[in-house]
């Protein structure tokens, strides 16, 4: 058996006559199984350590913790949390949305993009545009020249 | 063995009772294995200080889980099963807010106490002092998962087939993680000894 396989085998905790055999021709095998039984030895000494005792009264202070918050008032709260922290993560996630600049590739020109490009071609001749009138929002921009007066059909 | 069957009759009628929403008889639940329960936090945490207000909590989170126990296992592994898993999210935690370094410190200090052990024949009872702090230190830095199988099998003496009860796990996944983290912390071993040398 080779090395590797004797290893194993220590790590596993199955000592065979094969692994013996290997062991005491092998030093480098027969020091990896002496660390790994100090190990073991060392756990074995942890385990016999005396573990804490409960302090006096520790039952009744569990019991009393129940009293003073019922099953259901827990799961509220544990939702109630998880409502607010999902309620934020969205408020957060629309304020950016309006906060920051639209941008990529697939954004339509703005108003005022499309307006500056027309006024590099030429196609307004110095007229801006207006809307009719404030109660009459139908949206059809009717010419006005730079004195204010409106150029309708 | 009357007084066995005497006693878990008594235990199945404490936790229907419990089941109702009966704290007292719940609190008589705490009673009978609020040692047990101390004694597998402590080893699983390793913390002294905070292992009573660990198991503290396991009992609570028992309390409000108790009307899913089903009598089909033990209650007694019904219950190492909410201590390990609640063990387990506390190691996490820690883990993540303990800094490595400090892990890191505290091993240095066997530096050299535990290299010239290694080689030697039987362990003295001071060599085997020095190996229960070394593994008491390597469990320390080991993941949660290692920590967890290791101190199950080696520390609690529960079999494979117990283990995989308690993780709901099958047996040869247990295998397979018990046999990594024992190399695991062999192998971390000796990077602590070769940094000592």
């Amino acid at each position: 058996m080779r090395c590797r396989e004797i290893q194993e085998s220590l790590l596993a905790g199955e000592i065979d006559t094969g692994v013996d055999e290997h062991l005491r021709g092998c030093a480098s095998c027969r020091t990896f199984g002496h660390e790994l039984e100090l190990l073991r030895g060392g756990f074995r000494a942890l385990a016999a350590e005396p573990a804490p005792d409960p302090s006096w009264g520790f039952a009744s202070r569990v019991v009393r913790r129940l009293q003073e918050h019922p099953a259901g008032e827990e799961f509220l709260e544990r939702i109630g949390r998880r409502v607010v922290y999902a309620a934020s993560l969205l408020a957060i996630v629309l304020l950016m949305a309006l906060a920051l600049p639209s941008s990529g590739p697939f954004r339509g020109p703005t108003s005022a993009e499309i307006a500056a490009a027309r006024m590099d071609q030429g196609e307004t001749g110095g007229v801006i545009f207006a809307y009719e009138s404030a109660d009459n929002q139908d949206l059809n921009p009717l010419p006005v020249d730079q004195n204010g007066a409106m150029n309708g059909p | 063995m009357a007084e066995t069957a005497e006693q878990n009759a008594q235990e199945v009628e404490w936790i229907k009772r419990a089941q109702r929403g009966d704290h007292e008889a719940f609190g008589l639940l705490v009673e009978r294995f609020q040692r047990r329960v101390l004694a597998l936090v402590f080893r699983l945490t390793g913390k002294r200080d905070a292992a009573e207000d660990l198991a503290q909590e396991v009992f609570i989170k028992a309390y409000r889980a108790i009307g899913s126990y089903s009598f089909a296992s033990p209650f007694g592994s019904w219950l190492s099963r909410v201590t390990v898993n609640h063990c387990y999210d506390f190691m996490r935690r820690e883990r993540a807010t303990s800094s490595k370094l400090e892990s890191l410190e505290k091993a240095d200090e066997s530096r050299g106490r535990h290299a010239e052990v290694a080689l030697s024949g039987e362990p003295s009872p001071e060599q085997q002092a020095i190996f229960r702090d070394l593994v008491a230190k390597l469990l320390a830095r080991a993941p949660a998962d290692d920590r967890v199988v290791l101190v199950l099998r080696e520390m609690e003496g529960m079999s494979v087939e117990e283990i995989a009860g308690i993780l709901s796990l099958k047996t040869a996944t247990v295998k397979v993680r018990l046999h990594r983290a024992r190399k695991r912390m062999l192998e971390d071993y000796h990077r602590l000894r070769e940094r000592s040398e």
